[in-house]
């Protein structure tokens, strides 16, 4: 009787673990094949940490590239990431990683990418500010269709593009261009939230 | 005995780095008349005679074949047509073959490969050591210093005009160009390395002005040469496609350093 009960519990354990292990953002589990996370490149964060993106598995992330030289747009698509963050509710913002992405990785050094992230006061437990080689900022570029090219000024003309990716790495959002709120991509967050309770 | 003897020499000749290399021509340094005049933010109009530094570069004299893009996958698996990730290609990618390491028939060893997404095409010249040529690089190619531009323009406009082929034939066969290059235009479409920056708005480059360029007819005045049909076809078709996209005839060719 108690090895029939102890095998019912076994069972029980395993299906759980089972359906545990097929929760999205699971790290254990497969990629969806349209996944971020795809894109195996190593990154090296304000620290200098070198990580791959697939470390913020299982986190609402909040992604965008630009550049720290920017005048005016990157200043602003940094803004409406901040306007993101000041407007989660409480216990919705421990699951959202915020990532800033450099397509200037030659004069973006990691204390370049601190300075940036300081003055901006930022969380930087849950923000990341990341530098790469120009083939991984070209493909993550791609992949998010975001499309850049070095001006003639020394700087570079690009697209504002923020990005929602959901627990897997997977696109579920995209706010073109910049905004005076960013209520649209809020909602979108706290509906993925809610779904994937 | 003879025959064992030319194959072996045949052997030599196609595993020879110097057989690999006339698989490549040079193409010299110059400068480059860009098709897209960008207008500076602030600026009452775009630049006029701007021309940017080119440096020397190697180019493959044709597009990629089947042939070699089968070879690439069968040595990586994750790139054949049942595995590779949805990010990376669309539902159309290689899909002139018969499965993920067969084709058609013998003959389309030699056709460009098409159906290949910009990953796809970054991953072979990688793997070739090599890379995608710059939108830039490939259009200097073209522009060849001038030399048979009537002749690319009615090829050009030829292509144009026919419908889709179901088979695109070899490789090869078409108009060789001063640096030796062929089929540059007639065959397939080709991606470039940075294929979508025509694309970009006039916000991007101004996001706070009203900036002309926004409106129909601005763009006519920001290129190069208005009359240029065939070139506002090329950079249209790169600015319509996603790096996933797949098409029957966008093919590419590998560039590399001299």
């Amino acid at each position: 009787m108690i090895a029939r009960a102890a095998a019912l519990c076994l069972a029980a354990f395993v299906a759980i673990s089972a359906i545990a292990a097929v929760r999205a953002g699971d790290a254990a589990a497969p990629l969806p094949g349209d996944s971020l996370y795809n894109l195996d490149a190593l990154w090296t964060n304000q620290d200098g940490v070198p990580l791959k993106l697939s470390r913020m598995r299982g986190k609402f992330v909040v992604v965008a590239m630009g550049y720290t030289n920017c005048p005016d747009l990157c200043p602003a698509i940094v803004a409406d990431m901040l306007w993101i963050d000041a407007h989660l509710p409480r216990d919705l913002a421990a699951r959202v990683r915020f990532a800033f992405v450099s397509i200037d990785p030659k004069r973006d050094t990691p204390p370049k990418l601190k300075a940036f992230a300081e003055a901006f006061g930022v969380d930087q437990t849950r923000w990341t500010f990341l530098t790469g080689d120009d083939d991984s900022v070209r493909d993550l570029a791609e992949a998010l269709g975001f499309r850049y090219r070095r001006n003639a000024q020394g700087g570079f003309d690009h697209s504002a593009i923020i990005s929602l990716l959901d627990e897997d790495g997977e696109i579920a959002f995209q706010q073109n261009g910049v905004a005076a709120s960013s209520q649209e991509f809020l909602s979108k967050l706290e509906t993925l939230a809610q779904s994937a309770d | 005995m003879r025959g064992a003897g030319w194959a072996a020499f045949a052997a030599l000749l196609v595993a020879s780095p110097a057989a690999a290399e006339s698989r490549s021509a040079v193409v010299p340094a110059g400068f480059y008349a860009p098709f897209e005049r960008v207008k500076a933010v602030g600026a009452a109009s775009p630049a006029t005679e701007e021309t940017v530094p080119v440096p020397a570069f190697r180019l493959d004299v044709t597009p990629v074949t089947n042939g070699e893009f089968l070879a690439f996958v069968t040595e990586h698996a994750e790139w054949r047509r049942s595995t590779i990730k949805p990010l990376l290609a669309d539902a159309h990618y290689l899909r002139r073959w018969t499965d993920d390491l067969t084709l058609v028939d013998e003959a389309q060893r030699n056709e460009p490969v098409t159906n290949v997404s910009w990953f796809a095409a970054r991953a072979y010249c990688r793997a070739q050591g090599k890379r995608l040529p710059t939108t830039t690089e490939w259009e200097y190619a073209l522009a060849d210093a001038g030399r048979g531009q009537d002749e690319v323009r009615r090829i050009s406009l030829e292509w144009f005009a026919k419908p889709n082929a179901q088979r695109l034939g070899p490789v090869g066969a078409g108009y060789r160009n001063g640096y030796g290059l062929v089929d540059m235009v007639g065959l397939v479409w080709e991606w470039t390395l940075d294929y979508d920056v025509f694309a970009m708005s006039a916000e991007t480059r101004d996001p706070n002005g009203k900036d002309a360029a926004a409106f129909c007819g601005g763009a006519a005045a920001g290129v190069r040469d208005p009359n240029d049909y065939p070139a506002f076809m090329r950079f249209s078709l790169r600015a319509s496609l996603k790096a996933s996209d797949t098409a029957d005839n966008l093919g590419f060719r590998c560039a590399g350093n001299p």
